[in-house]
């Protein structure tokens, strides 16, 4: 199963190579880039549903990041800073305030994997996952955020350009909502 | 802390509760909470579910060579993102006016074509099923489809040689799949997506029906839904129905469905000692097909065969074998040049 590593705080080698990079060594930029790619493109396909729009925007992004390099300051989480540009830059590349209506690609999990797991194990959580698809996007968004990507409150807030109690009663909502469902 | 006055939603919302189901740390604290509060043990379960649930939700992957193309463009002059932006603008000026086109003479198929469409297939190649009868279709990677009436069906085509194995369904069909295990086969229905790896299975995706419904014969699949993170696995005999309403599936077992078990049958080889003539006329009434051989010659013979989840061409293949004969297959016309026979048994 793909997700949770721990807390996204920095180390002290994030923080190394975002300094590396800063002064222009491309070998660090090229970590950045892989180590954040793949998960930086599950948070925008779930935004924007567009597999080529998500790419450009990632493009975009880290063009600029490198561009720009000599005036960024130091980052508290680099995973935040591009989590952050990127929703912004999708913002700006389509309207994304809409539900993703394409075509949702085949899942990480094949019927191979799901077929080695316990079966059983699975059946809730399936469950309920498949009842998180039906939260409005934005609960979706931070439910995400919170427990799949293990952002902070407070970075959360920051991603979404909102106050931190607006995020807990996006939670309490979502939870809220599962509970009737269940 | 006082935990007397927390909900579900609370221990959700709490930085350490989360730390204890995700990496189990500070885990004799929660249990002594667990001891002092046995009335919140049943929202404690329940938002330690969520947070399960919620820490390992489905991701969407970013293919190695996708991330390699992004990694190079980025190391690129800015230039070529001119270029970029316009190609992307020309592509889509061509989808527009690709979709907007058909959509007049297919209302039926909207949807159909909006999947087509969104999956961005280059030159589809279409079947679709204009006569009364059940039509017999052939994939290139050697499955097979029976179409039902009505029924359209379309793939890429570079379909198995590089791209995936996927197919867009509107209407009713049964799939025969060719087992491939490297190259998973999809079938997209409507909101309904059909992961499958080997295997038998009928679908009813009529664009003005509220449900999508899908029966399995053998083997297994995965069905997910579009726009949502459902995904259930269906073995032998089991039936998957989606509201598209809600986009719900609701798995049911056919031993509960006798009548649907029934329908089942209809697509069932199982031939002892059977005149081949028998054998030949199941086949044609069960894929439409027309079957051309010497009946002369061939009239004392006799096929023993257990066809089960082989598509409609590997059959034939089989059943060719059997009776050492040759046997070309054309469309729906299928000519069998035998010699004569012995007692043949098909040993699959």
């Amino acid at each position: 199963m793909a997700g949770s590593e721990n807390i996204n705080q920095v180390t002290n080698e994030e923080r190394e190579l975002w300094n590396a990079f800063r002064k222009g060594n491309e070998q660090a930029f090229s970590d950045i880039y892989h180590q954040f790619s793949g998960t930086l493109y599950n948070y925008g396909y779930h935004l924007a549903a567009d597999a080529a729009l998500v790419q450009d925007a990632m493009q975009d992004l880290f063009s600029d990041l490198w561009r720009t390099r000599k005036n960024l300051s130091e980052t508290t989480s680099v995973k935040y800073y591009l989590f952050r540009s990127l929703r912004r830059k999708l913002h700006r590349l389509s309207d994304i305030k809409q539900l993703p209506e394409d075509l949702y690609p085949l899942q990480t999990e094949s019927a191979e994997t799901l077929r080695i797991q316990g079966e059983e194990d699975i059946l809730q959580r399936q469950h309920l996952q498949r009842l998180m698809g039906l939260l409005p996007a934005r609960q979706q968004e931070v439910i995400r955020l919170r427990f799949y990507d293990n952002f902070s409150w407070e970075e959360i807030a920051g991603i979404l350009q909102i106050n931190e109690q607006s995020v807990r009663n996006l939670v309490q909502r979502a939870v809220v909502k599962l509970r009737e469902l269940w | 802390m006082d935990y007397s006055v927390y909900d579900t939603a609370d221990f959700v919302c709490n930085d350490s509760f989360v730390a204890w189901i995700q990496h189990g740390e500070q885990a004799d604290f929660w249990k002594t909470v667990e001891e002092q509060y046995p009335e919140k043990r049943a929202a404690m379960s329940e938002a330690r579910a969520i947070i399960t649930a919620a820490s390992s939700l489905p991701a969407f992957t970013l293919k190695d060579e996708v991330s390699a193309e992004i990694w190079n463009n980025i190391r690129k002059k800015p230039v070529t993102r001119w270029y970029r932006a316009a190609a992307a603008a020309a592509i889509f000026a061509l989808a527009t006016l690709w979709w907007l086109m058909p959509q007049q003479s297919h209302k039926k198929d909207f949807v159909y074509r909006q999947l087509l469409r969104k999956a961005k297939v280059e030159h589809p190649v279409e079947v679709v099923n204009e006569g009364k009868k059940p039509m017999a279709v052939s994939l290139p990677d050697g499955s097979s489809v029976l179409l039902q009436p009505g029924a359209r069906l379309s793939y890429p085509a570079c379909f198995s040689h590089g791209c995936h194995r996927k197919v867009f369904l509107s209407g009713a069909a049964f799939f025969e799949i060719y087992r491939d295990a490297k190259q998973p086969f999809v079938v997209y229905a409507n909101e309904m997506i059909i992961d499958v790896l080997g295997t038998s299975f009928a679908v009813k995706a009529y664009e003005e029906d509220s449900l999508v419904e899908l029966l399995v014969k053998t083997g297994r699949v995965a069905v997910s839904v579009q726009s949502t993170d459902q995904q259930v696995i269906l073995t032998a005999n089991q039936q998957a129905i989606l509201t598209r309403s809600t986009l719900l599936v609701d798995v049911t077992s056919l031993q509960e469905h006798k009548p649907l078990a029934a329908t089942l049958e209809t697509y069932s080889f199982v031939f002892t000692d059977a005149p081949v003539d028998s054998v030949m006329k199941t086949i044609e009434q069960a894929y439409g097909v027309h079957i051309t051989y010497d009946k002369a010659l061939l009239a004392d013979c006799r096929l023993t065969a257990s066809l089960y989840d082989e598509p409609l061409y590997e059959k034939i293949r089989l059943i060719c074998k059997a009776l050492e004969a040759s046997c070309i297959i054309e469309g729906n016309d299928i000519k069998i040049s035998a010699k004569g026979c012995h007692q043949n048994v098909i040993e699959n």
